[in-house]
């Protein structure tokens, strides 16, 4: 039987870890957003676009690139209110809505435009197929979960959704490895090689860890 | 909502149409981007810097060749039982060291770059050793932002 005091560290713990895990996710997410932006001013400037200056002169790539990177600014912007609890119970059209715009966004801008972009991916062609499986399994696992909810399987539309999001935060995780061990010396093509391999799986073992953990816990409530 | 995910499918259909056909096309016509060739270098070499504290020697040089020619009778009563030669070589580094703190000419070989840079001078021929002590940024946090510091170094 837990007493009262029990309970309330409990459940101190539980949000000071929340709390470890959210703070640093909302902070790089809205970074990488507010270092997105300058992109729109369609200069060339950028060493991203100088370095792939023969692909930018062809319009499809150049389109490709530009709706993907609104389309990652959106899903990451809108992807940061779907997991709150608070707002799932108290506010439900906020979530619907902004779960909408996710889902259109990755269905119809991000994971296509992604999709085509990765064939001229840098790196080897590993890295190129590994940019192919992210688009592919983010364009599917976000697809399950919008069907899943429309046939109104709750659980199996969190799992989805949380695999999708893993997929989303790769550019925020990725980018944090890449700097990480770039402070480390490391060189710049092996580092992005890395960074790129663990920010994919890793995403995909927390993701799943986090299914489990939950899966668990829903289990547990048929037994007691 | 089934329309939005046909479209979808159809859209990700395309696009793996679209981008193993661009694929192949670039590949035939070797526009595709070689990134592997980029091997990151801790020695930058700067040329222009070079030229630059060479062309001042030379001018001082040249400058004091002339005046010991202009001025040779007090030369001759400074380094008259020392150096009989005009053309001695070994005189001419102490002219230059102190037509140095003259010609104001010398200010321009600014080091500023290499300070920011944070390097350290390795050898007279001007080749610089970058520091491998790495700085982050909030704007390092964008695609590939390492590689923009990296070409604003070299310009």
């Amino acid at each position: 039987m837990i007493n009262s005091r029990q309970l309330t560290l409990q459940l101190t713990v539980r949000y000071f870890i929340a709390a470890l895990f959210w703070i640093p996710v909302v902070f790089f997410s809205l970074l990488l957003v507010r270092n997105t932006i300058p992109y729109f001013s369609f200069s060339q400037e950028f060493s991203f676009i100088q370095e792939r200056a023969v692909l930018f002169a062809r319009s499809i790539y150049k389109y490709s690139f530009y709706t993907h990177i609104f389309a990652g600014m959106v899903c990451i912007s809108t992807a940061l209110i779907q997991f709150s609890t608070l707002i799932i119970k108290k506010r439900k059209r906020i979530h619907i809505w902004s779960g909408r715009i996710y889902v259109m966004v990755v269905l119809l801008l991000g994971a296509p435009t992604g999709l085509y972009m990765s064939f001229f991916a840098k790196g080897s062609y590993w890295e190129r197929i590994l940019f192919m499986f992210m688009a592919v399994y983010w364009f599917y696992t976000t697809m399950q979960g919008f069907t899943t909810i429309l046939k109104k399987n709750v659980l199996a539309h969190k799992i989805w959704m949380i695999r999708s999001y893993s997929m989303a935060m790769t550019a925020v995780t990725f980018r944090v490895y890449y700097i990480l061990f770039y402070y480390f010396g490391m060189d710049l093509l092996h580092n992005y090689e890395i960074s790129l391999w663990i920010s994919v799986l890793g995403n995909m073992l927390v993701a799943e860890f986090l299914i489990f953990r939950k899966s668990r816990t829903y289990l547990k409530t048929f037994l007691t | 909502m089934k329309r939005i995910i046909y479209t979808a499918v159809a859209l990700i259909i395309c696009a793996s149409v679209f981008g193993i056909a661009d694929y192949f096309n670039a590949k035939k016509q070797g526009i595709l981007v070689n990134y592997t060739d980029d091997v990151q270098t801790t020695e930058a070499v700067i040329p222009e810097k070079k030229n630059e504290i060479t062309a001042v020697k030379e001018e001082i040089i040249t400058d004091t060749k002339k005046e010991f020619k202009k001025d040779a009778k007090p030369a001759k009563k400074i380094a008259k039982t020392k150096v009989k030669d005009v053309h001695y070589t070994g005189i001419i580094p102490n002219l230059a060291i102190t037509e140095k703190t003259k010609n104001p000419v010398i200010e321009k070989i600014s080091l500023m770059d290499m300070l920011q840079a944070k390097t350290t001078d390795v050898n007279n021929d001007s080749t610089l050793q970058v520091d491998n002590k790495r700085r982050i940024n909030m704007e390092m946090f964008s695609r590939a932002p390492i590689r923009e510091k990296k070409l604003k170094a070299r310009k």
